[in-house]
């Protein structure tokens, strides 16, 4: 055998890797007498190791902790996403349509809010404020979508109630199976279901999603019908602190309630 | 019916299907399992510690969405992901040019005898490493591939060629030739200290100084 048909041989024991025994006997026999294959077996050797230091010299993610708290969220959010598609699809839908409207409403309104920044927003005619403010969430985090004006939709309604401000961190309404009974229920300690994602209406029709990131915002109660949850008199100009998980086409798929916070604790 | 095992001690695919089943423990223990292999092969392929944490979500939120579609037949758990993640990164090369190492060079073209001159004996263990990283580094990605895979993280032919998807012998053919090619370069930045840093052209400070730990700019461009 020639040298180049050695070569890949004199690789492959260089890397270690197991050569049969008659052809690593041959290549044996060979080396004794060729100083080129000799040497070439040396340099990868020494190419082997070195690369084995390359590895061990690798950097360790800083931030491990993190991406598996997010990802843990958007499992979370996909698994009752599920629930929700699933135990929905047992019964008629009658809602549907109306959503369109909801859907592009909501966006509209996450989106110009936080393209306003920190200002309070105010209506067309610059009455009464209109309140949001998710002055905490980052410019970027959600798209605009076209606006389309129509009647007033048919929700499904999920109370918020008064007490909710002053529950811990982690207590805001669950949905469906609990969007069927009073949100104060559902955040009792303990009941799982309030730690997990909503659905929003606008992610009806969206298409499936695929990865995304979550967004920490604020958002004023009075917006909140805006999202199919029903505000309970007198907590309207609260701001609920919430989560959103954003799709990879930026649109937001789903909301999870975090804290409800009152006018005395709003930033200015 | 026998209990299923521990989460700690169940086999990849068996964590895998509980996960995809809804198990968020059993998903919490296949992330802590696994993304230090899905991190390690970007980290070597990019060079950034940022991208490779991003791929690492990116991998895991593919895994709850398909996970279904693993095969344990085909591939191993390890092998599988670095198949996704390899996606990923050729999306992230591609997209962003300041990562794609420029290299002026024909792949092995050099008039260094890579057997005249021994390109790693007496450096330091620090420069040593940093001139092969740099190298490999600035490999074509496909070559690239093959010493990150088999050489780096030790992984088998069959499952290189698996997350590759290539058959077993494009990958040793690729792997050898990528350590010729590694044998040459070094050679030459031996030879001539210039040569290094025509290789290294057009790629960004960051990568020049070690890995890469610095958030991504916007591209203004895009």
């Amino acid at each position: 055998m020639s040298c180049r048909e050695h070569e890949a041989d004199i690789v492959e024991l260089a890397r270690g890797a197991g050569l049969d025994a008659e052809a690593e006997a041959r290549l044996r026999g060979h080396l004794t007498g060729c100083a080129g294959c000799a040497a070439l077996l040396a340099r990868e050797q020494r190419m082997t190791s070195a690369l084995r230091e390359v590895a061990e010299a690798a950097p360790q993610p800083s931030g491990s902790d993190a991406i598996e708290a997010q990802l843990l969220q958007a499992f979370a959010a996909q698994h009752a996403d599920e629930s929700r598609r699933a135990s929905s699809s047992r019964r008629p839908v009658t809602v549907r349509p109306a959503w369109g409207w909801l859907a592009a409403a909501a966006v509209l309104v996450l989106a110009a809010v936080l393209w306003r920044g920190t200002d309070r927003w105010r209506s067309p005619d610059g009455a009464a404020p209109v309140p949001p403010d998710l002055s905490s969430a980052p410019a970027d985090t959600l798209a605009a979508a076209p606006t389309a004006a129509g009647p007033a939709p048919r929700r499904d309604r999920v109370t918020i109630p008064a007490p909710l401000r002053d529950a811990p961190p982690q207590t805001a309404p669950g949905r469906a199976p609990a969007a069927r009974r009073p949100a104060q229920a559902a955040a009792r300690a303990g009941d799982d279901e309030v730690l997990r994602f909503v659905s929003l209406p606008a992610a009806i029709g969206l298409p499936a999603f695929e990865s995304g990131r979550i967004v920490r915002v604020e958002l004023a109660s009075a917006v909140l019908p805006a999202f199919g949850f029903d505000v309970v008199p007198g907590s309207e100009s609260g701001v609920v602190e919430a989560d959103l998980l954003i799709g990879q086409d930026d649109q937001p798929r789903a909301i999870r309630f975090v804290d409800l916070k009152t006018d005395s604790r709003r930033r200015q | 019916m026998p209990a299923p095992p521990p989460t700690d001690q169940a086999p990849d695919h068996e964590l895998l299907t509980q996960a995809l089943a809804g198990d968020e423990q059993a998903f919490a223990e296949f992330f802590r399992r696994r993304h230090l292999d899905v991190f390690r092969f970007v980290v070597h392929m990019t060079g950034s510690v940022p991208i490779a944490e991003d791929v690492v979500q990116d991998v895991f939120m593919v895994v709850m969405r398909d996970g279904a579609r693993y095969d344990a037949g085909r591939a191993t758990v390890t092998a599988w992901l670095c198949g996704i993640a390899r996606n990923f990164v050729r999306r992230r090369l591609e997209r962003d040019r300041r990562l794609t190492p420029v290299d002026p060079a024909d792949e092995g073209e050099s008039s260094a005898d890579p057997l005249s001159i021994d390109p790693l004996a007496g450096l330091l263990r620090a420069e040593r490493i940093e001139n092969l990283r740099r190298a490999v580094h600035a490999l074509p990605v496909v070559y690239r591939e093959a010493v990150v895979l088999c050489d780096l993280e030790e992984m088998s032919y069959g499952d290189a060629a698996a997350a590759l998807g290539c058959p077993v012998g494009t990958v040793r053919s690729r792997l050898h030739r990528a350590r010729a090619i590694l044998a040459v370069r070094l050679a030459a930045s031996r030879l001539s200290p210039a040569a290094s840093a025509v290789h290294n052209a057009g790629r960004p400070p960051a990568l020049e100084a070690g890995w890469s730990r610095h958030v991504e700019e916007p591209d203004a461009g895009n």
